[in-house]
């Protein structure tokens, strides 16, 4: 070292009363602490160094390079081998040389080792990481007290089911959470699951609450060496997965290694535990697993169960099974977190709701009476061998014809959408609506031709990823677009929408969580106006008794999620005798031994 | 198709600060740390080690710390993997004379006083803020230079007495098991 001398030896006459040795320091053992990915910090002249520019704080960076350690001949960290740990190997005794090894060569099964503990005290705490007054992290926003809270439980629980309600800001906790994870060197890799429709809408959230982490979407057929690339977060699609997965057989393939964390957005789509991607996703393995979702129940209980059995992993990915009872209710109220809207956003415009009635127009009238009659004289025609799928038909069909008939283009709903939308509209307001259906005979196509005199955009699952984008762009920039149309299975999750503050559901799904997501498009954090919902049921029809069942089902939901203390042997399913129950028929023998999930 | 990429060199500039800090031990020893962090208080390099004062009973008691803080830091900075640009220590655990007679540093060194909790005779403070006294054990640096900015930044950000802690903390971990 040239940057100091010795200006006195020690053991001379400086110290005239010194009798004995003179003190000799054991020899320093000396850590690099660990950064992140594939930079090693450049030892740049002084010459070069700069100043911040005034005002502007410098983004602190990660590395992620090996652990380093520099040891000197004995090392005192070897003691630390008395209380059950003990040093890396790289600080074994040297002669007086310099050794480098990688702390996960030298990680000890049985605890942390000391450069693994030493990293954790040295980090900066985390209330210099979160935002606030002297927070060394730059963050694009602040974080409301019960997102700091929520960040906090991620970071300290390696098994978590947000549950928080939609458009609390699940995403920006989840990124956050990771990021601060990155920054005390408690993950390297992060993977994050998530509907396909909002890829990109994650790796732009990454790139904004955690500018200095590497994102990749991994897609598209050339996929394979993106699983490659040397990034903190990848980000890939539920499909994507269970196919890589599948095609993934060496164990030396990316997604076949340790993930240090496994997030899961919008996560009831892992309700069917029987389905491949629920399997799929369930066989990685990682050291943390946060599953994300508003509506862990959608259906059933079994819904929760398989959900908590991603999010209580065992950590090399071996099956976690749960069943609807007391032990699971019991493990659920240990990994679940939920807010509610009401609870922690007093400042949150409220959302209203209204159910409007209608009387079917006459010729709507005659064609589903025509219909429906038809259709149940065709079932009962089909005695013993009437299935499911006869009936869901039967019933798409009935709900078609509320929303349009096609022979005569007469719609009371899109009347009075009409009528509304012409008032809201000139007040400067703007609406989503939403249907289950895409065609120009009864949904979002219908609606965009009767609702043509306010330049409606379309947002359906035909339109490729970056149409999608490019549609809720336009939609956001250009209020002379004053309704956006969606499919409720592509628009009805994921998008931030707090443009229209009105909600339209032309149709009912079969579950009201799905419904709920949608609107949550609009009600959510950033919406400045009371969001108003508009839902429809029309007199005399199938709508009426749907409506009954997902009364039903949101009954089962407040229970279950909301107060866990519930039997949880209830079950709301839809099965074949409520599917029958609908159109006023019992389901055949053969029927009620055979009944699978439904359209529910 | 191009490799998206991210420069992380852009926080490099203003330098690294090594944090000195030196700790009794119970029975008569001494533990001593250098904590190198960035201008964003991410930890770089931790060295640590400890001194036996042997017969420090001889000693008059001013000279066995001073004694042991010099043997320290003398290890520490032989060891150092990365040199600071600005050195900092606190005036209560580190005598001036360590820093004037004991050992020359060419990178400003700094005893950092909390109010007036180690005012020495014939030291006079630099004041910083409304309560951080700086006692400079070298020439203190030029406006302009790198570690000027590099205390302007860190006081900025609240850092001059905060990572004495973190290094403290890593001590104890180091030595949790009783190694002293």
């Amino acid at each position: 070292m040239t940057w100091w001398r010795v200006l006195h030896q020690p053991g001379r006459s400086r110290f005239p009363f010194l009798r004995g040795r003179s003190p000799e320091p054991v020899a320093p053992l000396s850590i690099t602490i660990p950064t992140l990915v594939g930079h090693t910090p450049a030892k740049l002249p002084a010459s070069l160094h700069s100043s911040p520019e005034p005002g502007r704080r410098v983004e602190p960076h990660l590395r992620c390079d090996t652990v380093h350690c520099v040891g000197v001949e004995q090392a005192p960290a070897r003691a630390g081998s008395r209380d059950g740990s003990r040093a890396p190997a790289s600080v074994a005794p040297a002669a007086g040389g310099i050794i480098r090894a990688s702390a996960k060569a030298a990680a000890d099964e049985s605890g942390p080792t000391l450069v693994e503990r030493l990293r954790s005290v040295l980090g900066l705490p985390l209330h210099r990481l979160l935002p606030g007054e002297a927070a060394l992290l730059e963050w694009p926003a602040p974080l409301l007290p019960y997102q700091r809270e929520g960040v906090e439980v991620l970071i300290t629980r390696p098994r978590v089911l947000l549950a928080d309600d939609m458009g609390l800001g699940k995403t920006v906790q989840a990124i956050a959470a990771l990021r601060l994870l990155m920054h005390q060197r408690a993950i390297e890799s992060a993977l994050i699951v998530v509907p396909a429709s909002l890829a990109d809408q994650w790796r732009r959230e990454v790139d904004k609450w955690a500018p200095e982490l590497r994102a990749v979407v991994v897609r598209g057929p050339d996929r394979a060496p993106l699983w490659l690339y040397p990034t903190h977060v990848k980000i890939v699609s539920y499909e994507t997965l269970r196919s890589d997965l599948a095609s993934a057989t060496s164990r030396a393939h990316p997604l076949r290694q340790h993930w240090d964390l496994v997030v899961l957005d919008e996560a009831q789509r892992m309700k069917n535990r029987d389905a491949e991607t629920s399997h799929a996703v369930k066989r990685l393995a990682r050291s943390r697993s946060w599953a994300l979702t508003g509506t862990p129940l959608e259906n059933q209980v079994d819904d929760l169960a398989s959900i908590l059995e991603f999010v209580d992993h065992h950590d090399d990915g071996s099956p976690q099974t749960y069943t609807p009872g007391p032990p699971l209710l019991a493990r659920h109220r240990q990994l679940q977190l939920r807010r509610r809207k009401h609870d922690v956003l007093k400042q949150l415009p409220p959302k209203h709701t209204v159910e409007i009635r209608l009387d079917l127009l006459p010729n709507q009238r005659a064609a589903y009476d025509r219909a429906e009659q038809e259709g149940v004289v065709h079932l009962r025609s089909l005695g013993q061998d009437v299935r499911i799928e006869h009936v869901l038909a039967l019933i798409t069909r009935l709900k078609q014809i509320c929303n349009l008939d096609p022979a005569s283009g007469a719609s009371a709903k899109l009347d009075d959408i009409r009528e509304r939308m012409t008032e809201l509209a000139a007040e400067g307001h703007r609406a989503l609506l939403f249907s289950q259906y895409t065609s120009s005979d009864h949904g979002v196509g219908a609606a965009a031709q009767a609702l043509s005199q306010f330049a409606p955009l379309t947002f359906t699952g035909d339109l490729s990823s970056a149409e999608r984008d490019r549609v809720v762009q336009r939609f956001r920039e250009r209020p002379e677009h004053q309704v956006l149309l969606l499919s409720l299975k592509a628009g009805g999750v994921g998008l931030n929408l707090q443009e229209a503050s009105y909600v339209f559901h032309l149709d009912r799904w079969w579950n009201p969580a799905v419904e709920r997501q949608a609107e949550d498009r609009v009600h959510r954090l950033g919406q400045t106006v009371p969001v108003t919902i508009f839902k429809y049921i029309c007199n005399g029809t199938i709508e009426e008794r749907i409506e009954h069942l997902l009364s039903q089902k949101q009954r089962l939901f407040d229970d279950i999620i909301d107060d866990v203390s519930l039997e949880l042997d209830a079950s709301a399913r839809l099965n074949a005798e409520e599917l029958f129950g609908l159109l006023g028929l019992e389901p055949s023998t053969r029927t009620r031994e055979t009944r699978g999930a439904g359209g529910a | 198709m191009p490799v998206r990429f991210r420069d992380l060199t852009a926080g490099d500039e203003a330098g690294c600060a090594g944090f000195l800090k030196f700790e009794p031990e119970v029975r008569g020893g001494m533990r001593g740390a250098l904590l190198v962090i960035d201008a964003r208080g991410e930890p770089r390099d931790f060295t640590f080690t400890r001194v036996d004062l042997g017969a420090a009973f001889l000693w008059r008691a001013g000279d066995a710390r001073r004694r042991a803080v010099a043997a320290l830091t003398k290890a520490l900075f032989s060891a150092v993997a990365e040199a600071p640009v600005l050195l900092l220590a606190l005036a209560q655990e580190a005598p001036p004379q360590v820093f004037t007679e004991d050992i020359e540093s060419a990178v400003p060194l700094v005893r950092v006083a909390e109010g007036a909790k180690a005012v020495q005779v014939g030291e006079s403070p630099e004041a910083l803020g409304e309560s951080l006294q700086l006692f400079w054990a070298t020439p203190p640096p030029m406006h302009d230079t790198a570690a000027r900015r590099l205390l302007d930044t860190l006081s900025q950000r609240d850092l001059l007495l905060e990572p004495f802690e973190r290094a403290g903390a890593g001590l104890a971990e180091a030595y949790r098991t009783g190694a002293a």
